[in-house]
Order: C-alpha cells, then structure tokens, then sequence
C-alpha cells in the first residue's frame, strides 16, 4: 500500500481511536506522530468545523461560567469600581497581563514535564525558579507602570490623584500582581503534575484550567484589595 | 544577574508590554464611556468573560494555525483551502455560541440575584461578539501567516498580539453595539 492510500486510510478513522497504521506509517515513513495526529484529526473536508466546535465547546463554557462568577463580584461592587477611576483603567490591563501569566506558566511547565526537566521536586528545577523571578520582576515592573498611566490618565478626567490614593493604587496593582503569580505558579505545579501523573498532556487542560482560575480570583483579589484600602 | 535577564525574559517582557498598552487603551475607552456602557445592568457581569473570549477563539485559531503551518498541511497564504476555511468557520459558530451563553448567564444573574430584568444584554453580547471577531479572526489568520513567512513561531508572538487587539476591539465592539441597539 502506498504512502498515499495509508493516509487516506488514516483520514477515515474515527478520531477517539488509536490506530495501529499510525505506528507503522511514523516507523516506516518517518513522519512524525503529531503530523498524522493532525491529519486522523483535520484532514477530512467535512469534519474541521465540527471537531473544533466539538472540542472547544465544554471548555469554553466552563470559562463562560467561571468568568460570569467573576463579573457578579464585579457587578455587585460596581460603585466602587466607577468611583475609583484609576482601578477601572487597570482592570482590563491586569486581567489581560494576569491570564498570560497563566498561560506562560501552564506551556513553560507542561514542557518542562515533558522534557523530563522535572525529575525531583519542581522547586528544586533551576529553570522553573528562573520562570518564577522572571515572573516577580516583569510582574513588579509592568504593574507598577499600569498604575502610572492609570493614574496619569485618571488625573486627566478630573479624579482627584493624591499621593495617599497613588500609594494605595500602585499598592493593589502591585499586591494584585504577585498574588495572582505565586497563585498561578503553584497551581501549575500542582495541577501539572496530577495531569501529568494520569498520563495526560498537560497542554490540553492547564491552559484553559489555569487562564479560567487567574480570571476569576484576580477580580476576587482585586475586590478584596479594593474593599480593603478604599 | 545577566543569567536572570536572558533572551526568554526579553520575550515575556515585550509580550506583557503589548499586553499593558493594550489593556490600557481598553481601560481608558471604559473610563470614557462609563455613562454609554458600565451604567447598563448586567454589563460587569458580561465584561469579564467578553474580554477572555477573544483570547480563547482566536489564540485557539492561530495556535492551530501555527501547528498546521508547521506540519506543513496548511500553506501561509490565504486562499480557499478546507483546513483554513473549516478553522475560520468554527471560531465564528465559537464566538456566536459563547457569547449567547454569556449573555444569557449575565442576564439570569443580573435577574435571579439583583431583581433586575434585562433581555437585551444577550442581543448586545451577541452583536458585539460578531463585531469583534469579524476584526479579530482575519487579523489572527493574517499576522499568523505573515510572522510565518518571515521566519517567526507565530506561538510566540501572538498571544501578546491578540490580548492587546482583543481588548480594544471588545470594548470598541462594545460601545458601538451600545450606542445603535
């Protein structure tokens, strides 16, 4: 049978099934697994749509909901978010920088696993703990930046900028950030491992897991700070 | 200490960078628009997950995008192609699907937990959604394929451009969907 035909052949399987032809056409042909993953998985003119929908749909409507908690805390102390115009300026800036500190830990470990870079305790990995500095510093330096334009701006729309309220604004966008980062790295060790343990590829659940739980606690967190200093 | 300032905090430097700019316009335009926009019942609730969504569908997009391309089974040019065309088409019947359900869940808590009825967030949660994503999918599939072409992993520079994007167009998509409805 030619190359041809077996990827045909390949095509036709039903996706949740492993087929042996994947082995033999990866030994004999030397193409990689994850190309003919892609081919078993896409390469049919009729099933992308739906396979994309079908896989993505649960766990975007689990983000749907974890997300909508999260926006219930902020509908409910809306006030002070409006009032405080310098946290409404930074409240899409740290959701935004927070989730991709989710995301860079969740790939960066699920890689590290992966390579078998994590044999002992992760806290002993030189790599993982460089990730996390590197983490602290851009956290406490992007964060305290944010603060700076927001209140600059915020200054701009007539809100009253007083160094007691500059302090307390560059101290909940800084608190908020390493929070969320020691949050985010010990979750993705902790849920990495226990994917990883079961066999899994952490890849396919730390990302959404991880980016749906630094949503929903960074406006947790923001809520508490916000309650705490105003 | 030159260890701990490498190439690979460079990147995530740069990345969270874009990401900031971006979030700040995003904050700023609410900032603007509180009156058109935050005063609506049920918006707090919506905002949150709208703003995740486009993160989610068109980083999706271009991370499977990317591993195509890599693979060699999609070719970094637009054209009709089925594994193209069947990857745009999901993330548009995503978008649609996801941002009904938000809709509808900011509309249940909004009623259920503060008494207050208010239908028309799903219209507005839908539309804005269209919006944005019709901005946002030719725009992942295009710097997709041209970080590609010019020698780059799209994986690593698109996350940072899609979160920095995503907001602005959201919460423009948002305003303008206000403002006509």
């Amino acid at each position: 049978m030619s190359l041809k035909h077996k990827l045909m052949r390949l095509r036709k399987v039903r996706k949740s099934k492993y087929h042996p032809l994947i082995k033999h056409v990866h030994k004999k042909h030397n193409i990689s697994k994850r190309t003919l993953f892609y081919v078993k998985e896409y390469c049919t003119h009729t099933n992308v749509t739906s396979v994309i929908i079908r896989e993505s749909l649960i766990v975007l409507i689990f983000a749907s909901i974890i997300s909508s908690f999260g926006g219930f805390g902020l509908e409910k102390w809306k006030d002070h978010f409006l009032v405080l115009l310098p946290i409404l300026i930074l409240f899409p800036v740290l959701n935004s920088m927070i989730g991709n500190y989710g995301i860079i830990f969740s790939s960066k470990y699920s890689t590290m696993l992966h390579e078998g870079k994590i044999e002992t305790h992760p806290l002993k990995s030189k790599e993982l703990m460089g990730l996390f500095y590197h983490m602290i510093i851009i956290g406490v330096f992007t964060a305290t930046l944010a603060s700076i334009f927001a209140l600059v701006f915020a200054g701009l729309r007539e809100f009253n900028v007083t160094p007691d309220v500059t302090l307390k604004i560059i101290s909940i966008s800084l608190l908020d950030s390493l929070l969320m980062i020691a949050l985010l790295f010990s979750l993705s060790i902790l849920l990495g491992n226990y994917i990883y343990k079961k066999k899994e590829d952490p890849n396919n659940f730390l990302i959404p897991i991880l980016t749906s739980i630094a949503d929903f606690f960074n406006i947790i967190v923001l809520i508490g700070l916000v309650l705490l200093f105003f | 200490m030159k260890l701990l300032f490498d190439k690979e905090f460079d990147e995530i430097l740069s990345g969270q960078v874009i990401s900031l700019i971006g979030g700040l316009i995003a904050g700023i335009l609410l900032a603007v628009y509180t009156d058109n926009l935050l005063l609506i019942p049920a918006m707090f609730i919506l905002i949150p997950g709208f703003l995740e969504l486009r993160g989610n569908i068109s980083g999706s997009l271009s991370s499977r995008l990317s591993s195509g391309l890599f693979l060699g089974v999609i070719k970094p040019k637009i054209k009709n192609d089925h594994l193209l065309n069947g990857n745009v088409i999901a993330s548009f019947i995503l978008t649609i699907l996801i941002c009904a359900i938000l809709g509808l869940l900011a509309f249940l808590f909004e009623y259920i937990l503060f008494g207050i009825f208010y239908i028309k967030i799903i219209f507005i949660a839908v539309f804005a959604g269209f919006i944005a994503n019709a901005m946002l999918i030719p725009l992942s599939v295009y710097f997709t394929f041209y970080l590609f072409r010019k020698g780059h992993d799209p994986n690593n520079f698109m996350g940072a451009i899609l979160t920095a994007f995503g907001d602005v167009a959201s919460v423009v998509s948002l305003i303008f969907v206000v403002m006509i409805l």
